[in-house]
């Protein structure tokens, strides 16, 4: 991997995600020309950028004015331009799918893997001979240790996203010592939001945790206080860092000649535990009595209803919680001397500030959407009932249950129903007195699919588009029901479909 | 994983009506034939679940021509699915049997080759029931309903047998499972992966890994012996 290139400018994919504009950002203000990907329609993303850097006190017009800011129409995943309108010296390509588990479409690899062999075939033919790349900390998969460099060797994964991001550092291994060419790798662990102020645009990873300890603080208020085993090491650590010291330092990199050509972790030389998290989750939202347990002592079976939801709640990130590899930062150090820059740590102040953010965050998106709001309302309190009467399911006198929805991404929109012996007996809006036997948790764009009957709920369990909490066995078979349902009578909101 | 292996849309004769397949190969030679039965339709269960799909591909890289398919139409009505809903099965249950047993027939027909099969769930059950007829050089099962079905059919199959499982699966609790796996030893070989539940989302590839090992050794077996 060749090193030593200046450079100028550069094209940005993922300029508009969680890391990526944080990268424009910096590299603007360290006067590099950003020609930035977006996917069609160019002017609609743009428009998506403009307050993502604006919030980081970065002009956009004036950029775009004075050409240092410069939109380019393209998808990894589809047409790439022929030719760029202005040459550039390298690539930064940021764009991913940070998927867990593959969807209908293929994802993560689809994005992580072709997307990316897309793109490098694409530089082959521009002749652009610098990428970095942005991976994660996490291709060394189920390794305890991992080091700087790219292992020849597969290791087990954790799931589809980390083999997705080794199969693409391969790919870009391959692209680079094929041609010649510059390839610098930058692996951060899990990133959170900006460390002075929590400030993020993306709230997966550890925030998966944070919301984990929300929805228990959630349910104790309805069901009271109780001991909570939670599955994990205490003094496992997660490895958290903030977004900003992630994009100054591939920002540094890329415009650093002599940084080229390795590989960076981007980690937390001292994270914080398991515990410290924890502690500062129950802290925040007034909860106690959560403890860990040790996978190996963690009960099979007899976990209590909070215990299940947290372990639901939390079930793709748990690895994360018990398993915490040791990540060689010796090529980051020497890149931190060079830069200036040093990882910070994250006493309890500053873990209150991630929570503080996401929480407000979250709060915010919950004062209910108009349009939203009637379309569930209308499903759930309207439609529902003129048309379960009319339906087999009226037929099924066996059926006699309650189940909940919850649409994550839709404030307030949370619903109850109860069926006995095959007749809609009760519909109840928000948190309420109906105990549910399970319930499914999805968000608007999922929850339309299903109900117009265009896509079985089952599908989207298994293919992690939604998540069932309580008693899986009858979610399912009632999945089959409520798909029976939707196709027999399926609802389209106007503006949902 | 990305898969390279070459894929092939089918439909396959069976007795209610054609079935559609695919067919799934890498270019090198094959060395074995692998069917994979399904779940239960009114579970989800189809070609394109998440477990079948994973193994489709991924036993390609073993030199297997792997064939998945849809069981022919199930009854979304009242009877069927009230059936289902209180007892978990359905009227059409046998006839998901027959169907398993045509595309059986059609990959016999089409590759003459050590033949493996994979069932998950439901599919596990169908695929005891197309072991006892004729014995596979190996059978696995993935999450078998034993709570459900009656599986004394696999003491009737000369076949070496792999049973997967997830100590948390609502479908079997982990104790009868247990016991179940113990009362077939050493006829049944089993293999846990903790907290999966019956889905294993995201975490189809162990399942992948489990099943290589065991086809590869069953599979040499026979041939030393033979």
């Amino acid at each position: 991997m060749n090193n030593n290139t200046t450079t100028s400018s550069v094209l940005i994919t993922g300029a508009t995600g969680f890391i990526g504009h944080r990268i424009l950002a910096e590299l603007l203000g360290r006067g590099v020309r950003c020609a930035v990907l977006l996917r069609p329609a160019a002017c609609e993303r743009l428009g998506r950028l403009k307050p993502l850097l604006r919030s980081l006190g970065v002009d956009a017009e004036r950029h775009l004015a004075d050409g240092s800011l410069i939109p380019v129409e393209g998808d990894i995943q589809g047409s790439l331009p022929s030719r760029l309108a202005v040459p550039v010296d390298g690539v930064i390509h940021a764009a991913a799918c940070t998927r867990f588990t593959l969807d209908s479409q293929g994802d993560p690899l689809a994005t992580n893997v072709e997307g990316t062999a897309h793109l490098l075939r694409w530089m082959g033919e521009q002749g652009i001979r610098v990428l970095h790349l942005v991976s994660t900390a996490y291709v060394c998969g189920r390794r305890p240790a991992a080091t700087e460099r790219i292992e020849s060797q597969e290791p087990g994964f954790h799931n589809v996203y980390e083999r997705s991001k080794w199969q693409a550092e391969r790919l870009a291994e391959r692209w680079a010592v094929e041609g010649g060419r510059s390839l610098t790798i930058h692996r951060p662990s899990i990133v959170v939001g900006e460390h002075a102020t929590g400030a993020a645009t993306k709230f997966d990873g550890f925030y998966v945790s944070i919301r984990a300890v929300e929805l228990l603080a959630k349910a104790m208020k309805q069901r009271g206080p109780a001991a909570v085993r939670i599955r994990g090491l205490s003094q496992g650590r997660q490895n958290i860092v903030p977004v900003d010291y992630v994009a100054a330092m591939i920002a540094g990199a890329v415009v650093t000649p002599s940084a080229h050509g390795r590989i960076y972790h981007l980690t937390n030389p001292c994270p914080p535990t398991s515990q410290e998290i924890l502690d500062a989750a129950q802290r925040h939202f007034g909860v106690e009595g959560c403890r860990f347990v040790p996978p190996d002592q963690f009960p099979r079976s007899g976990l209590t209803s909070l215990e299940r939801l947290v372990r639901q709640a939390s079930a793709s990130i748990e690895h994360y919680m018990a398993d915490t590899p040791d990540f060689d930062r010796s090529n980051t150090c020497e890149l931190e001397a060079i830069l200036g820059l040093a990882c910070p740590a994250y006493p309890a102040d500053a873990m209150g500030r991630l929570i503080r953010y996401a929480t407000s965050a979250w709060a915010r998106q919950e004062t209910p959407q108009r349009g939203d709001a009637a379309h569930f309302a209308d499903y759930f309190e309207r439609f529902l009932p003129r048309h379960v009467p009319l339906s087999q399911v009226a037929r099924m006198t066996g059926l006699s249950l309650a189940m909940r929805f919850i649409i994550d991404d839709v404030p307030g929109a949370q619903w109850a129903c109860r069926f006995d012996r095959g007749q809609l007996a009760d519909v109840k809006h928000g948190p309420n007195s109906i105990h549910e036997d399970f319930g499914y948790r999805t968000t608007r764009q999922a929850f339309w699919k299903a109900v117009s009957g265009r896509v079985h709920p089952q599908e989207l369990f298994l293919t992690g588009q939604a998540s069932i909490f309580g008693n899986v066995e009858k979610a399912m078979k009632m999945a089959m029901i409520l798909n029976a349902f939707a196709r027999e009578f399926p609802f389209v909101p106007e503006e949902a479909a | 994983m990305k898969c390279t292996a070459e894929m092939e849309r089918i439909r396959i004769p069976g007795p209610r009506g054609e079935l559609a397949g695919e067919l799934a190969y890498s270019a090198s030679s094959p060395s074995m034939a692998v069917l994979l039965v399904p779940p239960h339709p009114h579970m989800g269960g189809s070609m394109d679940n998440n477990i079948i799909r994973c193994l489709a591909a991924e036993l390609t890289t073993l030199g297997a021509i792997t064939l998945r398919f849809d069981y022919a139409g199930i009854a979304a009505v009242a009877a069927s699915m009230a059936r289902f809903w209180e007892t978990g099965d359905a009227p059409e249950d046998p006839l998901m049997v027959e169907d398993a047993a045509a595309a059986r027939a059609w990959l016999t027909r089409t590759s003459d080759l050590p033949q493996v099969i994979i069932g998950y769930s439901f599919g596990a059950f169908v695929a005891v029931n197309l072991a006892a007829r004729a014995a596979p050089r190996a059978l696995v099962l993935i999450s078998p309903t034993i709570a459900q079905h009656d599986f004394s059919a696999l003491r009737r199959c000369a076949a070496p047998a792999l049973a997967i499982y997830s100590d948390d699966d609502f479908a079997t609790p982990a104790v009868k499972l247990d016991a179940w796996v113990r009362s077939m030893r050493p006829h049944v070989e089993p293999r846990c992966i903790t907290s999966a539940n019956h889905f294993f989302i995201g975490r189809e590839r162990e399942i992948a890994d489990a099943c290589r090992p065991f086809i590869q050794t069953a599979l040499a077996a026979q041939e030393a012996v033979a």
